[in-house]
């Protein structure tokens, strides 16, 4: 029905248009770009009969097909093979806590600067006692760099952690195992 | 999709409502209270309103700031406090990114702006067409025209020319930062106000000026409400009060916030700003977002 | 929990004590903005990161690959058939076995459904260009040993050790082709049913991609299921595990569900109609 109305309309704006077209007819109106481009509406009897069905058993092949509004979250498993881990601690027995993403990621990054050569990680998102995470991952990295120093800097305002160099990797997991 | 606000229309509703023990007697207090503090001239013993929030869904990056906000009431100038009203962290308590606030009061000021500033070019100018003095012989500068830049009455070289516009557009995220840091500085300076509904008793404009004089509002108030259909007697009310103004929740934006110094939000419009505003914040089809912006995009 | 308290809870907390954030007393931050002026002489005029003389004050660059006057390494050598039809390849967007996995795990794609490549784009974390002829995904074999999940999964192009990844855990794995004009539908199906225009039929692969596509050994699409079957079991015998059998698992239906060569959408035919409005499918009537 809505369609048929819709074909109506459009062999009116057709007709209204050939009469438009008839007086400058090498002219290409902007506006009606979009109809140009699109397939002349054909005489209603070329097309095939339709039928309209509510409830189509076959709507759940739609359905999948929509992707859905917001970030889903996580169901509970019994394991992940992936290496990703929901997160477990809350932040009260480490006295600082580190926000998951909103796609329930760990926040640590790696910035490349200088074509590559300055490379530094950045933990983000951090809450609560930062300085005392900040001793943490200097643990953490000078053990992965055999007791080497580590140059760390530490933005207590928008609670960023950047350490000299990619470990990426290692900070991620040191954060996962201590259930970030 | 969003089941939290679901539950807490669920709860406004005192019909299907189920609040814990605690609550209840919570609840019976404050009503007590409330309906004490009115005195005589409401003798209507409403229950009062404890808007819980099932945090669930979008769970608070961060951990422990919960923000409550009174419910007011604006059917009478004497204040009463009709319930609480639980407010989300992201939205409410977020950080008060006061630069980002600037960039959206700058774009909304220039993405509007064509600037009429005009001014000729040597080619426009009258006149010019002729040489003022032959080239050589006569002991003084060559010119070839009089309109050059280099006279008195000559065109402009690089001058402004009309129309310019200024328009550009923020990236999304930060025009979404920009609401929620704005409304969180304005709930923490006091500055945000959340009452029942619109419903004032009078169309006339001495009961808001009262009302507002007895809160300690304003001078200038900002009132938002979920639809743009807003009471009778509000819109009278305000009508020849250019300081007070009303604004639907789809229309609320950083500028209009802070050229008011109170922002009212009603019950229903905290709670679509709070679902819009966390979709946002959580949408799945983000990155379609970070693009450049395009003329033609919906 | 007040330990816990974070930046933006103190800032706010300061903000209490200051003047009202209003219109008038906001600025930017201190050097954040880049003055677009350049100025002259004792204004901070120099060199202005021109250098002195030559190409860099001029800007007369030399186009690129010119050499002064020497024979340009570019036109040396008389033929390079290295880039030949560049325009025309087809290019497969890698994705790996941990992202799927990834996936799966933090609840991006239902495992319990067939993943095809609406669902891989709906999970808007991945996305496709077909317009920058990029013909759909490939899945590549980084994360191989930890790929538990058991799945039915469509994709354009996979290497044997990916194929018996899949394979064994039980899952099913099939490569397919589809048309630019398909990939752009698969790409965002909803924006596209929003048009309100008859599912079209998807096109046979172009002649180069169907010896790919009708192989069995590539689980092609196209090819004969038997001899898939076959390969099935000559695969798990090269890597050596023992291959699940599908007919016995509960979930054969969706482990077997396919679409047809011809066929866009899983369950959807060609030519219907899909309403989002008024949940509706038009179809043909059936005479």
């Amino acid at each position: 029905m809505a369609a048929s109305i819709k074909l109506m309309t459009q062999t009116l704006l057709q007709r209204s248009l050939t009469a438009l077209s008839q007086r400058s007819l090498h002219t290409q109106p902007a506006i009606f770009s979009s109809f140009r481009s699109s397939r002349q509406v054909q005489p209603l009897e070329q097309y095939p009969e339709v039928e309209v069905v509510h409830n189509p058993p076959e709507w759940k092949y739609v359905e999948r097909l929509l992707p859905p509004q917001t970030v889903p979250q996580p169901v509970a498993k019994a394991d992940y093979p992936s290496g990703w881990k929901p997160q477990t601690a809350d932040g009260n027995s480490d006295g600082y806590f580190v926000a998951r993403t909103k796609n329930h990621m760990v926040p640590v990054y790696l910035h490349t600067r200088h074509r590559g050569q300055r490379r530094i990680t950045i933990v983000r998102r951090i809450q609560g006692d930062i300085w005392r995470l900040e001793r943490e991952v200097r643990d953490v990295v000078e053990r992965a760099r055999n007791g080497k120093l580590c140059a760390t800097r530490v933005n207590e305002l928008s609670g960023q952690i950047h350490v000299h160099g990619d470990y990426v990797d290692v900070l991620r997991e040191h954060l996962k195992s201590k259930g970030f | 999709m969003l089941n939290f606000l679901n539950k807490t229309r669920q709860v406004l509703y005192p019909g299907v409502r189920n609040l814990s023990n605690t609550l209840a007697a919570r609840q019976s207090n404050v009503s007590s209270e409330t309906t004490a503090a009115a005195g005589d001239k409401i003798a209507v013993p409403k229950p009062a309103l404890i808007l819980p929030q099932n945090y669930k869904d979008y769970a608070p990056v961060n951990k422990n700031s919960a923000r409550q906000a009174w419910i007011e009431n604006v059917d009478a100038v004497k204040e009463r406090k009709l319930g609480l009203i639980e407010l989300h962290p992201d939205v409410f308590a977020a950080q008060p990114r006061v630069d980002i606030i600037q960039e959206n009061i700058e774009w909304q000021r220039k993405y509007r702006y064509v600037s009429l500033a005009h001014t000729k070019t040597r080619a426009e100018v009258h006149g010019g067409g002729r040489k003022p003095w032959p080239q050589k012989g006569q002991g003084r500068a060559r010119h070839g025209s009089i309109r050059s830049p280099l006279f008195k009455g000559g065109g402009i070289s690089h001058g402004p020319r009309s129309p310019t516009t200024h328009f550009y557009m923020l990236p999304f995220y930060k025009r979404v930062l920009g609401l929620t840091s704005t409304l969180s500085v304005k709930l923490a300076q006091d500055d945000l106000h959340v009452i029942e509904n619109a419903e004032i008793p009078t169309r006339d404009a001495q009961f808001l000026k009262d009302l507002i004089k007895e809160r300690n509002w304003g001078p200038s108030v900002l009132i938002i409400d979920k639809q743009d259909e807003f009471p009778e007697n509000i819109c009278y009310a305000t009508d020849y009060l250019g300081y007070v103004n009303l604004m639907p929740a789809y229309g609320l934006n950083v500028y209009s916030m802070l050229k008011h110094d109170t922002l009212v939000l009603t019950v229903d419009a905290v709670k679509h700003l709070e679902q819009r505003l966390l979709y946002q914040l959580h949408r799945n089809d983000a990155t379609s977002k970070g693009g450049k912006f395009k003329l033609d995009q919906v | 929990m007040a330990h816990l308290r974070e930046s933006s809870d103190k800032a706010l907390k300061l903000l209490r004590t200051l003047p009202r954030v209003q219109i008038g007393n906001l600025r930017p931050n201190p050097n954040s903005k880049q003055n677009d002026k350049r100025g002259r002489a004792q204004h901070g005029g120099d060199k202005h990161g021109a250098g002195n003389k030559g190409s860099g004050q001029r800007q007369n660059f030399m186009r690129l690959g010119y050499e002064t006057g020497n024979q340009a390494f570019y036109m040396r050598f008389p033929y390079e058939p290295y880039y030949k039809g560049h325009h025309m390849k087809r290019e497969y967007p890698p994705i790996s076995l941990l992202q799927l996995q990834v996936l799966v795990d933090t609840n991006r794609i239902d495992v319990s459904q067939p993943v095809d490549i609406a669902t891989l784009c709906n999970s808007g974390l991945l996305s496709l260009k077909p317009a920058e002829l990029q013909y759909g995904f490939q899945l590549t074999d980084e994360g191989l040993d930890n790929f538990k999940a058991k799945i039915n999964i469509e994709v354009q192009h996979a290497s044997e050790a990916v194929i018996a990844a899949v394979e064994r855990n039980g899952g099913v794995i099939r490569t397919a082709y589809y048309d630019p004009r398909s990939l752009q539908i698969l790409a965002n199906p909803k924006k596209w049913f929003e048009k309100g225009v008859p599912i079209p039929q998807r096109m046979l692969p172009p002649q180069d991609a169907v010896e790919y596509y009708t192989d069995a050994k590539n689980r092609g699409y196209l090819a004969n299921p038997e001899e898939i079957s076959k390969e099935r079991l000559v695969l798990a015998q090269k890597y050596g595990y023992e291959l699940p059998r599908i007919e016995d698992d509960a979930d054969y239906e969706m482990l077997t569900a396919a679409k047809d060569a011809r066929q866009l959408f899983l369950g959807l035919e060609p030519g219907w109609l899909v309403n989002l409005v008024d949940k509706t499918i038009v179809k043909l009537k059936k005479t």
